[in-house]
C-alpha cells in the first residue's frame, strides 16, 4: 500500500468527496430536497396564476414567487445543513469520521464546502427549473437574464452563508436538536418576534439579526433603514462569526466529549 | 511502533491518565488491560487524535496522528463498533473510508469479503448485530492495510468463527513485524493471543511486561497434592517451600515442582492421591496486579464483591 503522505490540497479534495458522499447517503438530506422541491414549485403555480402584463417589471416580478418560496425553503435548506454538520455526532459516527480525517482544519473546510455545495443545489435547482416553467409557459410572465441572475445569485448568497451559520452552530452545539433550534430562533423566531416588539432596541438588535438581512436580500422587505449592503456584510459577519465559534470547537476540543 | 511518553489526561477535576508512558513494539500482539476506568480509552482516544492531552505526547510510528494525511494507511483502529451512522449500508460506510484516502471500491469489496460481511455489505446497519458491527469496524481498520492496528474490545459480539479469524489475524500481522495493541476483559483470550501486556490502573500503568513474565511474577510453580498424610508431608517440605493446608488432606505447595514433591513423598514412603502442577492464569495475575485499582465495584446481597 502507498504510505505516502498526501499534500494538503489532496487531502482536503478527498474529504470534500468522502463528506459529499457521506451527505447523500442520508436519507434525510433526500427528504429535505424533495420537500424544497415541492416547496419552491408551489412558486410556479403562483406565477401562472399571476395577471401580470409583459414587460421589463414583469420579468422581476416572474421571480417573486420564487424568491418568496425560495426564502420558505430557507425554514429547509438551514435544518439541511445542520443535519449535515451534526448528524456524526448523535450517531458516534464522528469518531470515525475524524480518525480518517485527522487534519481537522481539512474536515472543518471541507464539511463546509460540501453543506454550502449541497445546500445551494437543493436550493438553486427548483428555484430555475419553476422559473423556467413560469417563464416558458406562462403567458402573462416573460423571462430576463438580468432578473434571474440576480435572483439566483442573491438565493445562492444567501444559502450559502445561511449554511455556514447552521454549520457554525452545529459545530459548536452538537446537537441536531439544538441547532435546529438555534438556528431557526436566529432566522426565523428572534427576527419576528423583536422587529415586532415596540422598542427601538429591539428593532436595533432585530437589523442585526441573519434572518432579517436574509429577508431583504430575497424579497426586498425588512427594518426601515436597512440596505442590501448592510444586509450582505451582516449575513456575512455571522456566517463567519458562527464558524470561527463552530471551528473553534472542533479544532480545539476533544472529538466527541 | 507506539510510543506513550508521560501522557497525561484531565477531564475537569477528573484525572483519567496520569504521566503515562510505555512502547508498543513491531512484531507483538500487546495487550492493553485495566479495570474499568483505568484509562485505556482515553488514551488510545488520544494515540488516535479523538482527544487532546493535558501534557505529554503519543506517537505513531514517531508522529502524531493528529497531523496524518493518509492514516488509514499507518494505522488501523477500532475504538467503539456502535459509533456509526445506522442509516448508511456498510459499504456506503467503507466507501465513505475509502474516498478520504483515495482507495479504490475494489478495495472495499476485498475487506468486506476478508471480515464475511459479503451478504450483509448493501444492508442498512442498524440491522446489524454487535458482532456485524464489529467486523465492519475492523473492515475500516484494514482498508489501508496499515502497519499498526488498535482495537478497543474487538471480541465482544464476535461469535466463535469470529474470534478464531481475529485471533488469526492479529497473530498473522504481528508475525509480518506490524504492530497491534488490543484491550479486552476477556483474559483467558489475551492470554492466548497477546505477547506482552501492558496494565494500567487508575490512569497510571501497573506493568509492562510480557505474558510470561507477568507469570512468573505470581511466583513460579506451584503444586496441588492430596494424600493421608498431609501434615507429616508438609512439615518434610517446610523447609524448600511454602505449604499451605487448604483442605484435611490436601496442600498447595508454592516453589517446588510436581516431581520434585513425587520424589521427596516416595523418600519418605508416603502415598499420594492427587499431584498436580497448578495453571498460573493472566487471569490471576491481572487481579493481583489491579486490586488496589479497581474503581467500580459491583455490590451483591452481601455487600461488595
Amino acid at each position: 500500500m502507498n504510505t505516502l503522505e498526501p499534500s494538503t490540497p489532496i487531502v482536503l479534495a478527498r474529504t470534500i468527496r468522502a463528506e459529499w458522499a457521506r451527505l447523500w447517503t442520508l436519507r434525510s438530506m433526500w427528504l429535505f430536497m424533495l420537500v424544497t422541491t415541492i416547496v419552491v414549485g408551489i412558486s410556479v403555480l403562483i406565477g401562472f396564476d399571476s395577471p401580470t402584463e409583459a414587460s421589463v417589471e414583469s420579468a422581476e416580478a416572474a421571480w417573486m414567487p420564487i424568491r418568496r418560496m425560495s426564502m420558505l425553503a430557507m425554514l429547509l435548506l438551514l435544518p439541511m445543513a445542520t443535519v449535515g454538520a451534526t448528524a456524526d455526532y448523535g450517531t458516534g459516527g464522528i469518531v470515525p469520521t475524524m480518525q480518517w480525517t485527522p487534519r481537522r482544519e481539512s474536515l472543518l473546510a471541507a464539511r463546509s464546502i460540501a453543506i454550502i455545495l449541497a445546500v445551494s443545489i437543493t436550493g438553486l435547482i427548483p428555484a430555475m427549473l419553476s422559473a423556467v416553467l413560469v417563464t416558458q409557459f406562462a403567458p402573462a410572465q416573460s423571462w430576463s437574464w438580468g432578473a434571474g441572475v440576480d435572483a439566483l445569485a442573491t438565493l445562492g448568497f444567501v444559502s450559502a452563508l445561511g449554511a455556514l451559520v447552521a454549520v457554525g452552530v452545529g459545530l459548536l452545539l452538537r446537537s441536531t436538536a439544538a441547532s435546529i433550534g438555534t438556528v431557526l430562533g436566529l432566522v426565523l423566531f428572534l427576527p419576528l418576534l423583536l422587529g415586532n416588539l415596540p422598542f427601538t432596541w429591539a428593532k436595533d438588535v432585530a437589523a442585526l439579526l441573519p434572518g432579517t438581512s436574509a429577508r431583504k436580500l430575497m424579497i426586498g422587505e425588512g427594518l426601515p433603514g436597512l440596505t442590501a449592503t448592510d444586509a450582505r456584510i451582516s449575513l456575512a459577519a455571522w456566517a463567519i462569526g458562527a464558524l470561527l465559534l463552530g471551528g473553534w470547537r472542533l479544532l480545539r476540543t476533544d472529538a466527541n466529549r | 511502533m507506539i510510543s506513550v511518553r508521560r501522557l497525561t489526561k484531565n477531564y475537569g477535576a477528573v484525572c483519567a491518565v496520569n504521566d503515562l508512558s510505555f512502547d508498543v513494539e513491531p512484531g507483538t500482539v500487546t495487550g492493553f488491560l485495566g479495570p474499568n476506568g483505568a484509562g485505556k480509552s482515553t488514551t488510545m482516544r488520544i494515540v488516535l487524535g479523538l482527544d487532546l492531552p493535558t501534557s505529554g505526547a503519543a506517537l505513531v510510528n514517531g508522529r502524531d496522528y493528529a497531523h496524518m494525511g493518509a492514516p488509514l494507511h499507518q494505522v488501523g483502529a477500532l475504538l467503539d463498533a456502535s459509533a456509526i451512522h445506522p442509516g448508511r449500508t456498510g459499504r456506503a460506510h467503507l466507501r465513505i473510508a475509502a474516498r478520504t484516502h483515495g482507495i479504490p471500491a475494489v478495495r472495499v469489496e476485498e475487506v468486506i469479503g476478508q471480515v464475511g460481511l459479503d451478504t450483509a455489505a448493501g444492508r442498512r446497519i442498524k440491522g446489524y448485530s454487535l458482532g456485524m458491527r464489529q467486523r465492519l469496524g475492523i473492515a475500516a481498520a484494514l482498508l489501508g492495510d496499515p502497519q499498526v492496528l488498535i482495537f478497543d474490545e474487538p471480541i465482544n459480539g464476535l461469535d466463535l468463527d469470529g474470534v478464531r479469524w481475529l485471533r488469526s489475524l492479529l497473530r498473522n500481522w504481528a508475525d509480518e513485524g506490524r504492530t497491534v495493541l488490543i484491550s479486552s476483559h476477556q483474559m483467558s483470550e489475551m492470554q492466548s493471543v497477546a505477547d506482552r501486556v501492558v496494565v494500567i490502573g487508575r490512569g497510571t500503568l501497573v506493568a509492562n511486561a510480557s505474558i510470561e513474565e507477568l507469570l512468573r511474577g505470581l511466583g513460579g510453580a506451584r503444586v496441588r497434592v492430596r494424600t493421608s498424610a498431609a501434615e507429616a508431608l508438609a512439615v518434610a517440605l517446610a523447609e524448600s517451600a511454602a505449604i499451605t493446608q487448604i483442605g484435611p488432606e490436601e496442600l498447595e505447595v508454592e516453589g517446588l515442582t510436581a516431581l520434585e514433591v513425587g520424589n521427596r513423598a516416595q523418600a519418605l514412603g508416603i502415598a499420594l492421591h492427587h499431584l498436580s502442577d497448578l495453571e498460573v492464569s493472566l487471569e490471576d495475575a491481572y487481579l493481583g496486579l489491579t486490586a488496589d485499582d479497581v474503581e467500580y465495584h459491583g455490590a451483591t446481597n452481601g455487600g461488595i464483591a
